[in-house]
């Protein structure tokens, strides 16, 4: 990414910030998204996360990717809030299953998937936002079993188990004939 | 690795964001000015609930019901649970405007909260205005839409600010 563009960013150019926000938006949106699941909590967390980059894109020392950084703020964003009491009373008033709504066949934002990627958005959706938080930053992000219990403030036997579950729960989502005992005929 | 975990990293990267830079220009600028104009509001609400103390020193009736009636705790929550049926925001913050018609309202508050909540309270009466102007006017437009998600955000951030309340009184 052009130094020139985060250096105007930095400086407060509305234009060099403007750019800025097009490359990162995306991205940053479908990663909020896809833990968090539910489209207004996804939209509140991407306002905070992006306002939070451009806050701090003085701190931004170019040792990784700018949208590896980002992409650090939106996670770090998504961790306080499903850690937060909220969280936990919000599924009291609408009843969000764990996975409401993160599949893409009910978002217009999104480009028509193709079946396979509909699958595992769907298969993904089916975890409890933890648990499919557990598998993104393990699977995806390749974060470690002690970083992940660091960020949740738990033990590592937490985010062991919870990927151990989301695996079963997985294998049972593409195999369901898998766990259908076997009777003899 | 199961194949369709590998799956996993291969997904869309990317997907159009809710709105766009002018957008989100406009709603920073709106949380910022609430961020300003908390100072100015909490020395209202201080000063409030100064003269509001003094009152009740002076002998007069309580102002509102006793404290132990503030409202459900969070265990209380979640056995009043809802049935487990529908699952999208605009349950949510129906149900979440049903709870909060039914806290009462407290009779010792925190300013910070307390000015969140009138904040908030505010604005959704503002929405309120707006809906209905909007109504009035174009009937069926997409704006229409808009705002009530923007109200059903409103609803949800004063549940949420109502909820840590009961949660410090308790």
């Amino acid at each position: 990414m052009a130094e020139g563009l985060i250096a105007g960013a930095r400086a407060g150019d509305g234009g060099a910030q403007a750019q800025l926000y097009e490359l990162l938006a995306p991205g940053l949106f479908s990663l909020i998204r896809r833990i968090v699941g539910v489209r207004a909590i996804a939209e509140d967390l991407f306002q905070d996360t992006m306002m939070t980059v451009f806050e701090q894109l003085h701190h931004y020392r170019a040792e990784a990717p700018l949208g590896a950084w980002a992409g650090r703020i939106a996670l770090s964003r998504s961790l306080m809030f499903l850690r937060s009491p909220w969280h936990r009373a919000r599924l009291s008033f609408g009843t969000l299953t764990d996975a409401e709504a993160v599949l893409p066949a009910n978002d217009r934002s999104l480009s028509p998937p193709d079946p396979a990627t509909l699958d595992i958005e769907r298969a993904l959706a089916s975890l409890s936002p933890t648990a499919r938080m557990v598998v993104w930053l393990y699977e995806v992000e390749g974060w470690s079993h002690e970083e992940i219990a660091r960020s949740f403030g738990r033990k590592v036997s937490f985010s062991k188990s919870q990927l151990a579950r989301a695996h079963r729960r997985l294998r049972l989502w593409f195999e369901p004939e898998a766990s259908q005992p076997c009777t003899p005929t | 690795m199961h194949p369709n975990l590998k799956r996993l990293r291969e997904l869309p990267q990317e997907q159009s964001p809710p709105y766009g830079y002018g957008e989100f220009a406009r709603r920073s600028a709106r949380r910022r000015a609430r961020q300003t104009r908390a100072p100015l509001r909490l020395m209202a609400v201080a000063l409030a609930v100064l003269v509001a103390g003094w009152i009740m020193k002076r002998g007069m009736a309580p102002l509102t019901g006793d404290v132990a009636s503030l409202g459900p705790a969070p265990q209380q929550l979640e056995q009043g649970r809802p049935p487990a049926a529908v699952d999208s925001t605009a349950t949510v913050a129906r149900n979440a405007e049903r709870w909060l018609d039914a806290q009462p309202r407290s009779a010792i508050v925190r300013v910070p909260t307390q000015m969140a909540v009138t904040e908030l309270e505010d604005q959704i009466a503002a929405m309120d205005d707006q809906l209905n102007a909007v109504r009035l006017a174009q009937p069926h437009a997409q704006q229409l839409a808009l705002l009530q998600r923007d109200r059903e955000q409103l609803v949800e951030s004063l549940a949420q600010v109502r909820y840590a309340q009961i949660l410090v009184s308790r």
